[in-house]
């Protein structure tokens, strides 16, 4: 698949328009899926998606290898989401006073006994919860499964940063998620218990 | 103990840095086989640790199992947009010139088109500017010998590509082109 996608990078590179929507196919859908849940707007961020991909298309002779195109991409979705978060101030939450009430059907029962969407629902609400320069690492790690050398060129950050930034990211997520886990019974698969 | 925490306790104690270094490089699959037993250890005596771990499980599982795919009216409206910006990056003043050729002809046939085509083509000579729509010669699919004309879709429209120029017509004119 990555020597395909480096074949139509340079066919896109060189001018061909198929090339360009064979990459828009590909990628589309993870563009819109970090769009979606940095801006956590279906609207917005199908118009974001679109903006990058156009971006992306204009800028084509800025690309220096094909290798790095993913991280390219991501980076240009990244600041347009940034700035329309700037411009809306939407679901930007920098004082944990002003946290979002869970919805009480969600927060009632164990988070096990949720159906698929309500859990999807659930964890997207926490997501919210975090601020962008969280969330995007969070977003970028787990969504995406992207490296940490791939969010800090992304992210234009170093990977010590990457890696603070994204721990302290999961520890509020597991402190929201917490109280809504049944005490598992032993989670651990590779650790034995030992006697004692 | 550990177990009985009822609610969101952020200021709760943690178990020190490093150990919390350990398990997300291990969540991430970046803690090498050296300083797993270190983990696990930690691990099996520590209930806190244990649930951390398991909301960030539980976190990526359930993260991972969300498709999200863009909708096919997305798409179409990506496409119009690409066009768009295609057409506002090519010359203004060719745009003027050849916009009424076609805009008074509904529908247009090949035989029009090929017309037009020639049309804008010896227009194209006599005037003095580098005007030739590169990005639209590359998409020529120039199978034919006899017929060097390609017929390329547009969400607004339908361009029909020959070498070094084009020719634009409105979208209720594809039949005309299909039937070629
Ligand atoms: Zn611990």
């Amino acid at each position: 698949m990555f020597t395909d996608d480096k074949a139509l990078i340079e066919a896109f590179q060189a001018g061909d328009e198929f090339a360009f929507v064979s990459l828009y196919n590909r990628h589309k859908n993870a563009v819109f899926g970090f769009c979606l849940k940095m801006l956590l707007d279906r609207a917005l961020a199908q118009d974001v998606m679109q903006e990058t991909f156009l971006r992306v298309y204009e800028n084509r002779e800025r690309l220096m290898s094909a290798t790095s195109f993913r991280s390219w991409l991501f980076t240009i979705a990244r600041n347009q989401c940034l700035n329309q978060l700037r411009r809306t101030r939407r679901h930007v939450v920098f004082d944990e006073q002003e946290e979002d009430a869970l919805p009480v059907r969600l927060a009632e029962g164990p988070m096990a006994e949720l159906e698929k969407s309500e859990q999807v629902e659930l964890v997207t609400h926490f997501l919210g919860q975090l601020k962008p320069d969280y969330r995007e690492v969070l977003i970028l790690r787990e969504y995406q499964n992207l490296s940490y050398d791939e969010i800090a060129a992304i992210t234009r950050s170093t990977l010590s940063a990457v890696k603070s930034r994204l721990f302290k990211a999961r520890r509020k997520l597991a402190d929201y998620m917490e109280p809504l886990v049944q005490p598992a019974p032993q989670p651990v698969p590779a650790a034995e218990k030992p006697k004692g | 103990m550990h177990d009985a925490i009822p609610r969101l306790q952020p200021d709760a104690p943690r178990c020190t840095d490093s150990m919390e270094e350990l398990l997300n490089l291990y969540v991430d699959g970046e803690l090498s086989f050296a300083q797993q037993p270190a983990l696990f250890a930690h691990l099996a005596a520590c209930a806190p640790c244990r649930r951390t771990l398991d909301s960030v499980l539980r976190f990526r599982r359930i993260s991972r199992q969300e498709h999200l795919a863009v909708p096919p009216a997305v798409d179409d409206e990506f496409m119009k947009r690409l066009a768009e910006r295609r057409h506002m990056s090519r010359g203004a003043d060719r745009e003027v010139a050849r916009r009424p050729l076609w805009q008074a002809r509904t529908p247009v046939s090949l035989r029009v088109a090929v017309a037009a085509a020639v049309l804008v083509f010896l227009t194209g000579l006599l005037l003095p500017l580098s005007q030739q729509p590169v990005q639209a010669a590359r998409l020529v699919i120039g199978q034919q010998e006899q017929v060097e004309l390609a017929a390329y879709r547009d969400a607004d429209a339908v361009y029909v590509f020959y070498p070094g120029l084009t020719v634009e017509a409105a979208p209720d004119d594809e039949p005309a082109l299909e039937s070629l």
